[in-house]
């Protein structure tokens, strides 16, 4: 038995049969993980996050209001909405070369603000999604809302 | 010889090469599973290492949960389950005015220790984690689970058992 004859497999499939046969797989497979599991697959619920901002004014904080939706501003994913904001000193750890050790010190005139986001998680394993987003302490995040944008880190998280 | 493009005028260079290709496969799937280094379970073992995370801010350390699963954040593939945890002081390395180096401790800084636990294998050579991924001191690991993503450096690895 010849596998290829004339240019065919096994003598019914030609390669580009075997092209669209891979690629309409391939297609239903990505819809597959995304309708019923894969990368976002999980119980979903309501989940809280919050970003911290440093070094910013009184007058940026003042643009943040609770219920603002807020978007991932490098791929514009919709995250969630403001639930919270929370101002703090903008504290650095500096050395003091008198003492010889390191101390605090609040910065004049620059705040941190912890802005809260109220988002529908989907929780698995591996991660908690907010959007298409995986939210994990630590991880550098970019957010915007209406006339403002800011990039911290990710300092809290918690399923409710 | 060939003929055609067919070899002793029957079989085709194509099919030869399909032919090839399919006992390649075959023949790399053996040796996969049977090789001395994976074959019956002879080198599985409990690997054990410790993931070092410095200068991290203090509230981190609640995030670490012990059963949690720990995934490599550029692969995503599985390197265990956290088996304990533990924190100290983060002490930066700091040069004085005279040249000399002191660590001293930074307000709010921790390094944590991560334990990680995985059913893995030992070899003559290496450590692996149970989806083939090397573990060796010194090395980093850009480390993720559920709740948090960081950057470890591996301190120590060792074997717990070996189920010969």
């Amino acid at each position: 038995m010849k596998i290829v004859r004339d240019g065919r497999l096994f003598g019914a499939l030609n390669l580009l049969d075997i092209i669209i046969i891979l690629a309409v797989a391939a297609a239903g497979f990505v819809a597959w993980r995304y309708v019923s599991g894969g990368a976002l697959g999980g119980e979903r619920g309501p989940i809280h996050f919050t970003v911290e901002l440093n070094d910013v004014t009184d007058e940026f904080i003042g643009k943040i209001r609770v219920g603002d939706d807020i978007k991932d501003s490098v791929k514009g994913y919709y995250l969630g909405k403001v639930s919270d904001v929370r101002p703090e000193e903008y504290v650095l750890n500096n050395w003091d070369s008198r003492t010889e050790a390191y101390v605090k010190s609040v910065v004049p005139g620059r705040k941190t603000v912890r802005v809260e986001i109220a988002a529908d998680g989907v929780m698995n394993e591996r991660a908690i999604y907010a959007g298409e987003i995986a939210v994990k302490i630590g991880r550098e995040t970019s957010i915007k809302g209406k006339g403002y944008a800011g990039t911290g880190y990710i300092v809290e998280l918690r399923e409710d | 010889m060939i003929k055609q493009g067919k070899l002793f005028g029957n079989v085709s260079l194509i099919d030869i090469f399909v032919l090839i290709v399919v006992l390649g496969v075959i023949a790399g799937g053996i040796y996969k599973f049977t090789s001395p280094e994976t074959a019956s379970g002879q080198n599985r073992a409990t690997i054990v290492y410790t993931l070092r995370v410095e200068g991290v801010r203090a509230f981190t350390f609640d995030y670490y949960h012990p059963g949690d699963l720990c995934f490599d954040r550029k692969t995503e593939e599985a390197i265990g389950a956290i088996a304990g945890v533990r924190q100290e002081q983060f002490e930066q390395r700091t040069i004085l005015e005279d040249g000399s180096v002191v660590f001293a401790p930074v307000p709010d800084l921790i390094t944590v220790y991560v334990d990680i636990e995985t059913e893995g294998r030992e070899t003559g050579a290496a450590y692996y984690s149970g989806g083939n991924y090397e573990l060796k001191a010194g090395s980093e690991i850009p480390f993720m689970t559920r709740w948090i993503v960081v950057q470890g450096i591996i301190d120590d690895v060792h074997s717990k058992n070996l189920y010969s």
